[in-house]
This record gives C-alpha cells, structure tokens and sequence, in this order.
C-alpha cells in the first residue's frame, strides 16, 4: 500500500493480495457502515395501511436494508410476494420510500381483521 | 471523537468530519458481520409448484442476511426475495428467516412442465354440438359423446410422463350405478372440430369403464397415456396438432349418466412432461440479528 491505513487479511490469504474477497477490512475499501437500526411493529386495520418511520436526518438518501415479519418469527428481506388475503408490505414508492431525513414503509392488511406487523431498518452511512 | 477507536475517513476529507460518506471505517458504527456465504440449489421436477431449501445458521436469533437467485435461463443474478413481472404470477423466490434457519422457496404458479389443455369441442348425440352426454338417460335412449383438445406441446414419439383426462360432471343422473362406457382416443393426425365425430377412425388402445361419478361439477379421470401415445406415434402427427377421445356408453342402467356443457370450467387435458430445472441461491447470512 502506498498510503497509511489498515489491511486486515482473512487466514491463509496473503497480505499483499488485492483481491477485495481476501480482506477482513481494509480503508482502501469503504465500509458500509450501520448508522442506525430501528425495529418497529405497525398496527393495521382491516382494509387500511399503517406506516412505520425512521427519521435518520442524514441529509442525503442512504443506502437502506428493510426487513419485515409479516407471518410470526418469519423474517423476509425487501417485499415479499404480496398475500392477497393477509398482510404484505407495499411497494409502491408513493408509499414506501427513502428520502434524505427520513425512510418509511408501509403495510397493507387485506385480512377481514386488524393485524400487526413488524418492521426492521437499517439505516447506512452511504449513499443509496 | 471523545472515546478511544478507530476512525479512518477518505482522502482529503477531515478527520474531524461527521459525515458518514467521508468515513471509510469508525468503530462509532458498527459493519455487518459474515456468518455464512454459501450456494444452495433446488431441483425442480415436473408438478411441482413449490420447492424448498434449508440454510441452517444455528445462530439462536433472526439474523440479517441477503439471498440472489439464478434461473438456468438466464445468466443473471436477481434479489430475492422477488415478485414476479405485471399481475399474473409465473414464477417467483422466495426467503425466509427463522431463529434457525433461513429458508429459501421457489414457487410456480403453474406446476412444472405441466401442460393443461381446457377442452376445445364437445360432442353429444343426444344434444349435439357443445354438449357432451354418455351413458343411458332417464328415457332410456343410449348417449354417447367426444372430446377435443387443440394445440397440444407434444413432438412426435415424444417420450413424457403422463397424460390425464380430467371429465368433468356437469350433470349426471339419478341411477346410483355406475356410468359405463368403453373409451377411445380418435386416431387422426389432427383431429377437426366436430360435427358428429362419433365414426371417426379409432385408437386401437382402449378402455373399458365402470365409471361411479362424483358429485356435480367435480372430475373423474382417465389415465389416457396409451391413447394419446398411439395418436403422437402417427406419420402425420406433428406438435400444436389436436386429440380427441370417444366416449360409447356400454350398457349402463337407464338414468346412470353424466354430461357437461362447453362452458368453462369444463373438461381438460393434462399431460406432464419430463425434465428437471436446477435453481441456485446465493445466501449471505450475517450474525447481526433483527430481532
């Protein structure tokens, strides 16, 4: 390395190797960095839609990770193929959307009673 | 920073500087953490409709992860979970996380390389076009009746592994006997549409049945694997042709008879084919947890 910085190697990879899949860490590489995590549970009505917000403030759109549990201890990344008859989160960026000082989601609930959902966002300290 | 860690920002950024993109790395935030990075595949064979695979991670906790998917007809690699073009389900993957597990799912709308065919023509002799009656009705006459499907997916010789005549009971009579009748496949190399196909040349398969029929508006099937193998065997037969089949009452009881109308749902051909499709997933799995 030319510069000063960190290189942190996986066992049995060489230091000197530039191959991005051999390194632990490196400041070559920049990192994407967990700036805030938030889980949340969303309460939805028969027929409606029920919002679940992170206000991150970052001042610009961050690159986001969005979970949701809407079958009990069943996690999926991102959406899911809607349920027709149950609850699903909505892809529709008019209603789910990241901006740059807050990221929302929204749920649908097409199940003849209220039910509930939950959310996990990770928020990152880079551009999305 | 106030405490002790490490902060490493970007070339001709500030040290001093709180914005996140000027940061290359700061124990002030915390990095997902590998767990698992591994490939799974899935063998999808013909009628299923929904497989399924199992990554364990043993991690006691609903952990982060990240799947792709890959199809063998394309080249590329796709997020999953995903939902699948326009309205209309065709194909889709799925992943789910548990404390334990993650598991990965692909799921077809349609069972695979299963091909269902909605009958084309009936025939009665009893009512004619667009009826379809076997058996002997309540005024003791003898029916007997056909069925046509167009644009079958079937080459010539074609090897495959089934072939079902789904019948569907429209209506039937009040005899408690069974419906009896002796079955045929129409031995042409494209069958026409009808008009009284009931002289048409013939399958030498056939088959002798003593039907007891369902309730209204529900199936009985006929394995027509050999009827339909004799037709694809012919000189003449060539894929997106038509089949038919005969139906010649063979001494039922008067009032022992079922019949349907061409209006859909009715009748249909299913006929599955061999061959296998290998999906692969890509897991990342971190030891971060959701919850």
């Amino acid at each position: 390395m030319g510069d000063y910085g960190i290189k942190v190697m996986l066992p049995g990879k060489d230091i000197t190797s530039s191959e991005p899949r051999d390194h632990v860490l490196s400041s070559k590489f920049s990192a994407v960095k967990i700036v805030n995590e938030t889980l949340g549970t969303v309460v939805i009505s028969s027929g409606g839609t029920a919002y679940g917000t992170v206000n991150h403030n970052l001042g610009f759109v961050p690159l986001t990770l969005l979970y949701t549990e809407t079958t009990p201890n069943s996690w999926e990344m991102g959406f899911p193929f809607p349920s027709p008859a149950g609850i699903y989160p909505n892809s529709n960026p008019n209603f789910t959307n990241i901006g740059t000082a807050k990221s929302i989601v929204a749920f649908v609930n097409n199940a003849l009673t209220t039910g509930t959902a939950r959310y996990k966002i990770y928020t990152m300290g880079d551009s999305g | 920073m106030s405490n002790i860690g490490i902060k490493v920002v970007n070339a001709g950024t500030s040290i001093q500087s709180n914005d996140p993109r000027d940061i290359i790395l700061s124990s002030k935030y915390s990095m997902f953490k590998y767990h698992y990075d591994g490939t799974i595949s899935l063998t999808v064979n013909p009628g299923d409709t929904d497989v399924y695979g199992t990554v364990a991670h043993n991690l006691g906790y609903i952990p982060a992860s990240m799947s792709y998917v890959s199809y063998p007809d394309t080249n590329l690699q796709t997020f999953v979970p995903e939902i699948p073009y326009g309205v209309d389900l065709q194909r889709y993957s799925s992943a789910k996380m548990g404390t334990s597990n993650l598991v990965v799912g692909f799921h077809l709308a349609e069972p695979y390389n299963q091909f269902t065919y909605d009958i084309n023509d009936y025939w009665s002799t009893r009512r004619g076009a667009n009826y379809f009656d076997v058996g002997k009705y309540s005024d003791g006459n003898t029916m007997n009746g056909a069925t046509r499907f167009t644009n079958i997916n079937l080459n010539k010789n074609e090897s495959y592994i089934s072939a079902n005549l789904d019948v569907l009971v429209g209506s039937k009579g009040t005899a408690s006997t069974d419906t009896k009748f002796n079955f045929y496949g129409i031995d042409e190399d494209n069958t026409s549409s009808f008009g009284d196909p009931m002289g048409r040349d013939r399958t030498t398969s056939t088959q002798s049945k003593s039907q007891s029929l369902p309730p209204i508006n529900n199936y009985f099937g006929i394995d027509v694997h050999n009827e339909v193998n004799e037709i694809i065997s012919r000189a003449g037969w060539s894929n997106g042709n038509a089949i038919g089949f005969l139906f010649f009452n063979n001494n039922s009881d008067t009032g022992a008879y079922f019949g349907d109308a061409l209006v859909l749902p009715a009748s249909k051909l299913t006929i599955t084919k061999s061959g296998s499709m290998t999906i692969t997933f890509k897991v990342i799995i971190f030891k971060d947890r959701i919850i």
